[in-house]
């Protein structure tokens, strides 16, 4: 199981990425939308859980890129801060499948994330 | 040496010209500038040194949180990193930081781990020194380092060290983040505080009470008694609060010799719908000064207004044009009201003859 991580907090980012490989999932983490855009051009992972403020490409555009150029249907979770309830609406709409509101439990991530590989080997 | 000495004291410089003179100070000027060219440049390299040495600490420090954060028992490795940055208070401050950040971010057991670790390992002591401190701005990161990392149990401390301070802008600071910290124990400190409680100040602890669900605050009389900003932030604690038990000490107000106070106490009476003391208000009306009448009426409006249609009609004809507008668009309401009996035009000229309300469509 492979998952892309999409985090501007670099100690979260890292942290996140401990705790995913502590439960023997293989992560890959980009710091910002640009380099994540350029992994997905190479190769698709089966999850991507991404934040939605960052630099230079947002969550949100990533989103989009998944969804609409790449036409991929991976399960997206998008990580949002506290107060953003319309950006998170718009993810859904873009086509995002779950969300968690920082602050938030590393535990409660790993949960959701096993959850969607459950699903995702469910329907495939 | 001997030689350029040898210059220096046979050089007369009464009897220098001007050619000579210039070339010395051109000299002098070329010298000056490349000193302060290679300054520049070893103060750049200095920094960049600087930064890409810390930038290794950071990262063996985010290194070492993520592990301590998921892990049972660290490695020998991971308490060899920690000793390291517990050695010395720069590094020790590095590793704070590292950790607000990640709790920050962090809920439910993982950020109380954080926060546990944060006095167990005496970090919070910077913090403390730095709100000993007599720069301001260390003040503010001391106590926001504090709160943040929710260290409740250094609210006694903290009050020991606010009143030391002189400054009102930090006190204010002091107050706010021991809100934060313990609720009930800063309400009480900011009711026996001198300190001048601003709109901006008070506005943050209602804030900060609204976030916390704590309504437990003092009556209003011990609010009253201290006068001043604390009155007025007395009666906004009751807004906030409706605590409508509080109406009678916010009648009385009413009749207080200060009119910021009387204002006040209106506008919670509308917080508070408190619609028996609508009679009581129309008298007052009488002797009251301009900005409080037209507050009357803005709080008589909110009120059951049809019932005082007569009372506005009256007020229509003042001298005031912000009095007669305020009026007119109450009867405006009035007018508009489906379940409104009558003709409108009629029983206003049936109470108000002079009136000059035209009436329009």
């Amino acid at each position: 199981m492979s998952i892309l991580l999409i985090e501007d907090d670099a100690l979260l980012l890292r942290t996140l990425e401990y705790k995913l490989q502590k439960s023997g999932i293989e992560v890959i983490s980009c710091k910002n939308g640009f380099d994540a855009i350029e992994l997905l051009k190479t190769s698709i992972p089966e999850l991507i859980i991404t934040d939605i403020m960052m630099p230079f490409i947002n969550g949100l555009e990533i989103i989009s890129y998944v969804r609409n150029v790449l036409k991929s249907r991976v399960p997206i979770i998008v990580l949002s801060s506290a107060g953003l309830e319309k950006t998170v609406l718009e993810a859904f709409e873009l086509g995002a499948d779950d969300f968690i509101t920082k602050p938030f439990s590393p535990n409660e991530l790993s949960i959701r994330v096993n959850k969607m590989f459950m699903r995702q080997s469910v329907f495939s | 040496m001997e030689r350029l000495r040898e210059i220096v004291y046979t050089l007369n410089f009464y009897e220098l010209d001007t050619t000579q003179v210039l070339y010395i100070a051109s000299a002098l000027l070329l010298l000056s500038g490349l000193f302060f060219f290679l300054f520049v440049i070893w103060s750049r390299m200095d920094k960049r040194r600087s930064a890409a040495k810390k930038a290794i600490l950071v990262e063996k420090c985010q290194g070492f949180v993520s592990e301590l954060v998921f892990e049972e028992e660290l490695s020998s490795e991971a308490r060899d990193v920690e000793l390291f940055f517990l050695a010395k208070n720069r590094r020790k401050q590095l590793l704070l930081e590292e950790i607000m950040s990640l709790h920050k971010s962090l809920q439910g057991e993982l950020a109380k781990f954080l926060e546990a670790y944060y006095i167990e390992k005496k970090l919070f002591k910077l913090s403390f020194n730095k709100i000993k401190s007599k720069k301001k701005h260390m003040v503010i990161e001391g106590l926001h380092e504090l709160a943040e990392m929710n260290a409740t149990g250094a609210v006694r401390s903290i009050s020991k060290v606010f009143p030391k301070t002189k400054d009102v802008d930090t006190k204010s600071y002091f107050l706010e983040y021991m809100m934060k910290l313990d609720p009930e124990f800063a309400i009480d400190l900011i009711l026996q505080t001198d300190t001048f409680l601003s709109d901006w100040f008070q506005v943050k602890v209602i804030n900060i009470l609204n976030e916390t669900n704590f309504v437990n605050i003092p009556p209003l009389r011990s609010w009253i008694a201290r006068g001043g900003s604390h009155a007025i932030f007395g009666c906004r604690l009751i807004a906030f609060t409706k605590a409508q038990n509080e109406i009678p000490d916010l009648i009385e107000l009413l009749s207080d010799k200060e009119e910021a106070l009387r204002l006040e106490a209106l506008k919670t009476l509308a917080v508070l719908e408190a619609e028996e003391i609508t009679d009581f208000l129309k008298a007052r009306y009488m002797v009251e000064t301009e900005i409080v009448k037209r507050e009357i009426l803005e709080v008589l409006s909110q009120f059951d207004y049809k019932s005082n249609v007569q009372f506005f009609s009256e007020c229509s004809s003042s001298e005031t044009p912000e009095i007669r507008l305020l009026a007119i668009k109450v009867i405006n309401k009035v007018m508009k009201d489906k379940n409104f009996n009558g003709m409108p035009s009629l029983y206003l000229h049936a109470y108000n003859p002079n009136s000059t309300i035209k009436l329009v469509g």
